[in-house]
């Protein structure tokens, strides 16, 4: 096995798990993800060490992220891909995550990216490298969402 | 409700590596095919004008600096295509936000330069040479058609002058325009 394809297979579920809760929408997220894993390739001679491969990987997904512009009709997408989960699966588990996801969708933009980073468990000193912010303000910032996110799922169960 | 859990339990495979691999080196194969056939037209272009001036030598001073200018045009466009296709910056992908946005401001510089200066100068160099090297030949024609053959190429030059010029300049503006309106946006929510 080479080296980009061990990459490839170890990141493409955390990467598109990033892009998902970015832009809210399957299709898309794999799109985003396949455009970062070509440029991956591009630069593959660049980045050998093993060392630097992760948080490589999450800056270029982290760029290609804030990069999308807004598609049309984004929440129906959300809305009708969960339907058809719930209609398809009936797992509570998979209606779940789905929830997840939204409620992670419905956060501001830098948010979306700093808890999917945090979830994905990139160090925290690295999430404030990648997004420029300090250290201190991306634990705070983390603590608040996961609070903010709790109340949202709680929310999304009542409903 | 774990978070964490519900997370790592969306788990996507990979899609195939074999075709993405393959789709890599396609598109590897594609973009070396593309670069090589526009250097060989125009360095074949620029040999076919250079051989009409070594076969038809002596040439009027006029049709001289009319071929002079045409291959100093695609000289000019062979230097800038290639320069910027294998200088690429390999930083601007993997540079954090906000260096990022900056590489943005000097992308769109370097497009406003190459898309209206370098361009211009382009266009400027390969019609004036163009029309000039037309001259000793025109004036051999009765002057209806040497003044039609005039109009046509004038016609044409103007056509992408003034029309697709422009809009191609505007498409590719308006594309990184966007990106740093949305990214510029960003920057005003992000935490300070």
């Amino acid at each position: 096995m080479t080296s980009f394809q061990q990459l490839y297979e170890t990141f493409w579920p955390r990467i598109y798990r990033l892009c998902l809760a970015y832009v809210g929408e399957r299709e898309w997220a794999r799109d985003v993800c396949q455009e970062c894993f070509e440029i991956a390739w591009r630069q593959r001679d660049q980045f050998r060490e093993e060392a630097q491969m992760s948080s490589w990987m999450f800056r270029i997904a982290v760029n290609l992220c804030l990069r999308q512009l807004k598609r049309a009709q984004k929440q129906a997408g959300w809305e009708a891909e969960h339907h058809e989960r719930q209609q398809l699966q009936g797992e509570r588990r998979v209606d779940l995550e789905l929830q997840l996801f939204k409620a992670i969708n419905q956060l501001p933009e830098i948010d979306r990216l700093l808890i999917s980073l945090q979830l994905e468990q990139v160090p925290q000193q690295q999430i404030a490298e990648m997004l420029d912010l300090s250290h201190a303000n991306v634990r705070v910032r983390i603590h608040r969402i996961k609070d903010q996110l709790t109340t949202l799922l709680a929310q999304q169960q009542i409903d | 409700m774990n978070i964490d859990q519900l997370w790592q339990n969306t788990n996507e495979k990979a899609p195939d590596w074999q075709a993405f691999a393959k789709k890599m080196a396609a598109l590897e194969i594609k973009k070396r095919n593309e670069k090589n056939r526009l250097n060989f037209l125009l360095l074949g272009t620029m040999a076919f004008v250079g051989f009409i001036a070594f076969a038809y030598w002596p040439l009027s001073w006029t049709t001289l600096v009319g071929i002079v200018l045409t291959e100093l045009s695609m000289l000019l466009y062979l230097w800038q295509y290639n320069r910027h296709t294998t200088v690429r910056d390999l930083t601007a992908d993997t540079a954090n936000a906000r260096a990022y946005l900056e590489w943005l401001y000097q992308d769109r510089k370097r497009q406003r330069y190459l898309g209206r200066r370098l361009m211009s100068a382009y266009f400027l160099l390969l019609s004036t040479g163009v029309l000039v090297y037309m001259w000793e030949f025109v004036q051999r024609m009765p002057g209806f058609y040497g003044w039609l053959t005039y109009g046509i190429t004038l016609g044409w030059f103007g056509l992408n002058w003034f029309v697709f010029r422009p809009r191609i300049v505007k498409k590719k503006e308006a594309a990184i325009n966007d990106l740093i309106d949305q990214l510029e946006r960003l920057q005003r929510e992000w935490p300070a």
